[in-house]
């Protein structure tokens, strides 16, 4: 019987899963989970040990990183770089609740975050990485600007029919926002500098608060006069 | 049944009585013509029943599909027929012990337990070839040769036994461990049943420990159709990551998951055993085929009807290990567990132990953050607001100037 012993604590769940695992020869399987091994000894030390717990089996790993959802897509990314040695890693990542459940196959992390992760890494490609819109939401909140890398992937539907929005990684998205920023930073000054300079020029009489003072800013006086009869320099050159 | 005065069955002159089953009786026979021993096992053709005549045309289309299969690890039929409402078969007499009895007695070595998987696997992929699927392997069907030889008892049958499984709810049960999840649950049988049930006798034998039991059927079916065993390995430490994954695939729940054909369990049983380091000594069993018979402490289904061997009464005992094996409903849905390998022990302190902060967090609907927040992470977004608002007032100054 298992026991559910702890609340569940909310966590970003990237599942590795190895992709055809269950159809190739067993020692081709030992061979792949030795390399999905070495990939999480290299990658893991990247996540605080205080953030994260490891979870394996049957060709997939999972890694529930508490509390980090910048660090998970950190991590991911990396894993997707090992895939290119030619694991066959597809990765899912979800946000959602895990708890630690006790069954006779050892301790296990199950929830949402775990079965959501599982549905959403089987959608995924070779060498893909798919992520929830609870993962993008507590990207949001926990590092705003890093959802800018994740675009929309479309719907996934499970057994349950259950239907996902799914968001896909793109790393050139935010440099083509950065341009996006910057085309728009650059056309509202255009926009703003000419407004202002057309109504500099056809609205002659608007109110003019910020205009310069052009008067004098200072009078000084003629010394070879007396003083009782000092009067100020633009005075007299207006005399002349 | 047969008369105990009967001494004769078709050609064949009964000696001896050698077991007693449910379905019928088992005679050491001799057979005049050819002048050797057999074994001759009988069914009783109920007169009165209804469906007499397909259980008689299937027990012969059975009988005439084996009696093809020629391979060192199955069962040589020799003859079949029928007298008196007696449906017989003739088939060798093997000398040796079940498999059942050599585990009663104690776990076998991790190689000698490959061996015998191996050469199960072979013979059941033989089989499979030649279109006869077993549906009812068991340690009691297999039998132990001298020379670490193996033989698979009682192919085919296990089909004509279905309605009697029906009727032992209560009862101890045996065959029923050894079903697959589509044999449960009634659905239609191709030969990777037969995978999955070896699976199942090699996690047995790996391990020590029943993998599915229950206080009865319907307990034991459900473990069957539900439990997701732990690898072997998390029980007995010899066991190499290889064989785990041997048995995990062979003991998938889904037959489009298990091995496509027992030929391919056979190739990686020898690469197992090619991993495994030699064994000092042969198992008593394996090698004079003396040990490890069946006596009277064996289990009960070691004493069922499958008895077409000799049996010099012994006192094995009964230590087969018992798993916790309540069928864990929940275990199926996280099948991925805790690494042994690294160490979650700092976060696992932490969600064992959440923080107020982590329990609000559940509670609380995400909002999205706050402006000043977004420009302190979004460097973009900083920099495009920082140059809005600087635009902004030189434009208002060129106007208002």
């Amino acid at each position: 019987m298992t026991d559910i012993e702890h609340p569940p604590a909310l966590s970003s769940v990237v599942l590795l899963r190895l992709r055809d695992y269950a159809r190739r020869p067993v020692a081709e399987q030992a061979r792949l989970s030795a390399q999905l091994d070495a990939v999480l000894a290299v990658l893991l030390p990247d996540i605080p040990a205080r953030q994260r717990v490891v979870v394996e089996g049957g060709g997939a790993a999972a890694v529930a990183v508490l509390d980090n959802a910048p660090a998970a897509l950190a991590f991911a990314e990396r894993a997707l770089r090992a895939n290119q040695a030619g694991l066959g890693l597809c990765i899912g990542i979800d946000h959602g609740p895990v708890e630690l459940t006790a069954g006779a196959a050892g301790d296990a992390l199950a929830g949402d975050g775990v079965a959501t992760a599982a549905v959403i890494a089987a959608f995924a490609a070779n060498g893909g990485l798919l992520m929830s819109k609870n993962f993008r939401t507590a990207l949001v909140q926990t590092a705003p600007g890093a959802q800018s890398a994740l675009v929309p992937a479309g719907q996934v539907s499970d057994a349950g029919l259950r239907t996902y929005q799914v968001f896909g990684l793109d790393r050139e998205a935010p440099r083509r926002r950065r341009r996006r920023f910057f085309v728009a930073a650059v056309t509202s000054a255009v926009v703003m500098l000419a407004t202002a300079m057309t109504l500099r020029l056809e609205v002659p009489d608007r109110p003019r608060p910020l205009a310069p003072y052009v008067g004098p800013w200072a009078a000084y006086f003629d010394s070879t006069s007396s003083p009782a009869h000092k009067r100020p320099v633009r005075t007299i050159r207006d005399q002349r | 049944m047969i008369s105990d005065k009967r001494k004769q069955l078709g050609r064949y002159h009964i000696e001896a009585e050698l077991g007693r089953g449910a379905m019928g009786v088992v005679y050491k026979a001799h057979d005049p013509m050819l002048d050797r021993t057999v074994a001759l096992k009988t069914i009783a053709l109920d007169e009165a029943a209804h469906d007499r005549e397909e259980y008689q045309a299937r027990f012969f289309q059975e009988a005439k599909a084996v009696a093809r299969l020629n391979h060192p690890a199955v069962i040589t039929i020799y003859d079949f027929g029928e007298e008196d409402a007696l449906a017989y078969m003739a088939m060798e007499l093997l000398g040796g012990s079940e498999l059942s009895a050599r585990l009663a007695q104690g776990q076998p070595s991790i190689r000698e337990a490959v061996a015998i998987a191996e050469q199960v696997a072979e013979g059941l992929a033989f089989a499979h070839d030649g279109g006869v699927v077993h549906r009812d392997i068991k340690p009691g069907n297999i039998m132990l040769l001298p020379r670490g030889r193996v033989k698979i008892m009682d192919f085919g049958i296990a089909r004509l036994k279905l309605s009697d499984v029906a009727t032992q709810v209560g009862t101890r049960l045996g065959t029923p461990r050894y079903m697959s999840p589509e044999q449960v649950a009634g659905g239609a049988l191709d030969h990777r049943t037969d995978i999955f049930s070896l699976g199942i006798v090699l996690y047995e034998m790996l391990t020590g420990a029943r993998l599915f039991h229950g206080e009865d059927l319907t307990h034991v079916m459900h473990s069957v159709a539900t439990f997701e065993p732990p690898p072997p390995s998390r029980i007995n430490p010899e066991v190499t990551p290889l064989l785990d994954l041997v048995v995990k695939r062979a003991l998938e729940k889904k037959p489009d998951a298990r091995y496509a054909s027992a030929w391919e369990m056979v190739d990686d049983l020898r690469h197992c055993l090619q991993e495994l380091p030699p064994s000092p000594s042969m198992p008593p069993s394996a090698a004079d085929g003396t040990v490890g018979a069946v006596g009277a402490g064996a289990p009960d289904e070691a004493a069922s009807d499958k008895t077409i061997v000799l049996k010099p009464p012994t006192d094995g005992a009964l230590t087969v290990r018992r798993l916790n094996a309540e069928a864990d409903t929940q275990s199926r849905l996280a099948r991925l567990t805790l690494s042994r390998r690294f160490d979650s022990a700092a976060g696992l302190g932490r969600l064992q132990t959440p923080a107020a902060r982590d329990r609000q967090a559940l509670a609380r609907v995400p909002r999205p953050p706050g402006l000043l927040r977004r420009l302190r992470h979004d460097r973009d977004l900083a920099w495009l607001t920082l140059a809005v608002g600087l635009v902004t007032l030189i434009a208002g100054a060129v106007a208002l100037s």
